[in-house]
């Protein structure tokens, strides 16, 4: 029974658990709830957010699945949207994250600078790129945040992304150019201090 | 291709996201010919490389016991409900009361105020009939303060007109401010010492009044004493506080000091 759930689409694994199915519920959740949970996390760069924002999502599919719309997108996409939901309440309630004004990341997105280092992350390693790039996504303001996430960080395309956002397609397609020009610059402006950090003489200890 | 229309790209190139074959041909041999988009292009590169690794490395989950705690939140939501001896309540919206009751009750709550509106304006018609016959069918603590023999007389008439015509409650209730007595020595502080009050007319007319207002003011001894009052000549300069009774037609009618 569990070998042949596994193999089941989402939306017939939505019908069983309304009608009552636990275990329907339970592949479900399987399939589900660790991108629900990425996206929540990389959204709020929270731990605990992000596991309330998974729970409250499957506790509200149990309550309203029904009221799930095939026509609208995958059952994927309506987790992903109820997660939305609500990370952009709990971001807005909490305005602990630093958002940068958009006007003066496209002025710096010009920037010739800017142009001539490739690799913003070349003096980066594997661990302060992570960091770094965890850092520079959550600095940015929800709406280009989230469409980093799910389109470079989820994998998902722009159909996909706008499905969930509730957006045209053009929108998040230009929303992405700009949010990745902002994350260049910020990671660049990080890779420029590390460096520099780095380069710092060291004052002599005698 | 322009660098413009390669700038509109370069992010589906460097994503690798879907994008028509010509369109993807065109955009590569601008790079491979303009240094600026290729450094471009690789920057974009980059920053994908970027941020897969980062994607990656992010293996968190939801933590084992949520998935416990849901699968019991979601078992006692499918159980069904207990059965009971009585009907259980219904699931159902409650039911509409009809338009016509809900017309009928507010014929009849119109029809209440109406009935009530006119028994108001009766009973305030009967009292102003009243007010204008017996003018002092009051109770005897509201009658004129002239001196001592003129208070009984008013009170002792007006006991027996009150025993007598039976006049209407509210007409023994004036609406304005009535000088008792009682009233004033009861309002005043404990620690002061009043004098009885001291006609200040002798014309028994002038002093008959239906109500009036004790104003507490204070007034030169001097005045008082050249009114022929019985003060101290020697603090003339001084001041003394005095209650004064004062008819609605605006004329002293008495005077008592306060001490």
């Amino acid at each position: 029974m569990k070998e042949a759930l596994a193999t089941t689409n989402d939306e017939t694994l939505l019908r069983l658990m309304m009608a009552g199915d636990s275990e329907a519920f339970a592949a479900l959740y399987d399939r589900r709830q660790a991108g629900v949970y990425r996206f929540a996390l990389r959204m709020s760069g929270s731990h605990a957010v992000a596991e309330d924002v998974t729970q409250d999502v499957f506790m509200a599919l149990m309550r309203d699945g029904n009221q799930y719309d095939s026509r609208r997108g995958s059952v994927a996409a309506y987790l992903y949207g109820m997660a939305r939901n609500r990370v952009l309440k709990r971001l807005a309630r909490d305005r602990a994250f630093v958002s940068m004004s958009d006007e003066a990341d496209d002025e710096m997105a010009g920037d010739p600078r800017f142009v001539n280092r490739e690799d913003p992350l070349a003096e980066l390693s594997r661990g302060e790129t992570i960091a770094a790039v965890r850092q520079a996504i959550l600095a940015l303001p929800p709406h280009y945040r989230e469409v980093v996430v799910l389109c470079n960080m989820q994998e998902m395309n722009y159909e996909q992304a706008a499905a969930i956002i509730g957006c045209p397609v053009g929108t998040v397609r230009s929303r992405l150019h700009r949010a990745r020009a902002m994350l260049i610059n910020k990671l660049r402006a990080m890779g420029e201090a590390e460096e520099s950090e780095r380069l710092k003489p060291a004052r002599c200890a005698l | 291709m322009r660098c413009e229309e390669f700038e509109r790209v370069v992010t589906d190139l460097a994503c690798e996201f879907l994008i028509e074959a010509a369109q993807r041909k065109r955009a590569l041999a601008h790079a491979r010919a303009c240094a600026r988009c290729a450094a471009r292009l690789r920057q974009e590169r980059a920053l994908s490389a970027a941020l897969n690794v980062a994607a990656n490395a992010e293996t968190a989950q939801a933590p084992a016991g949520m998935k416990t705690a849901l699968l019991a939140a979601f078992q006692q939501q499918a159980a069904p409900a207990p059965v009971t001896r009585w009907p259980a309540p219904s699931k159902q919206a409650p039911r509409r009361v009809p338009r016509w009751m809900m017309a009928a009750a507010a014929a009849l709550m119109l029809l209440a105020i109406l009935v009530a509106l006119q028994v108001l304006h009766k009973q305030s018609a009967v009292e102003s009939s009243a007010n204008s016959q017996t003018p002092i069918a009051q109770s005897p603590n509201s009658t004129s303060v002239t001196d001592k023999q003129d208070v009984q007389k008013k009170v002792q008439a007006a006991v027996q007109n009150d025993k007598t015509t039976k006049a209407p409650r509210a007409a023994r209730r004036p609406m304005r401010p009535v000088f008792r007595p009682e009233m004033a020595s009861r309002n005043r502080s404990s620690t002061e010492t009043v004098t009885e009050f001291i006609p200040l007319t002798t014309l028994a007319d002038a002093t008959a009044m239906h109500s009036g207002t004790v104003l507490r003011v204070e007034v030169p001894r001097a005045s008082l004493i050249a009114m022929g009052l019985p003060l101290n000549a020697e603090r003339a300069h001084e001041t003394v506080k005095a209650d004064i009774v004062v008819g609605d037609d605006g004329l002293a009618r008495a005077i008592r000091l306060v001490y």
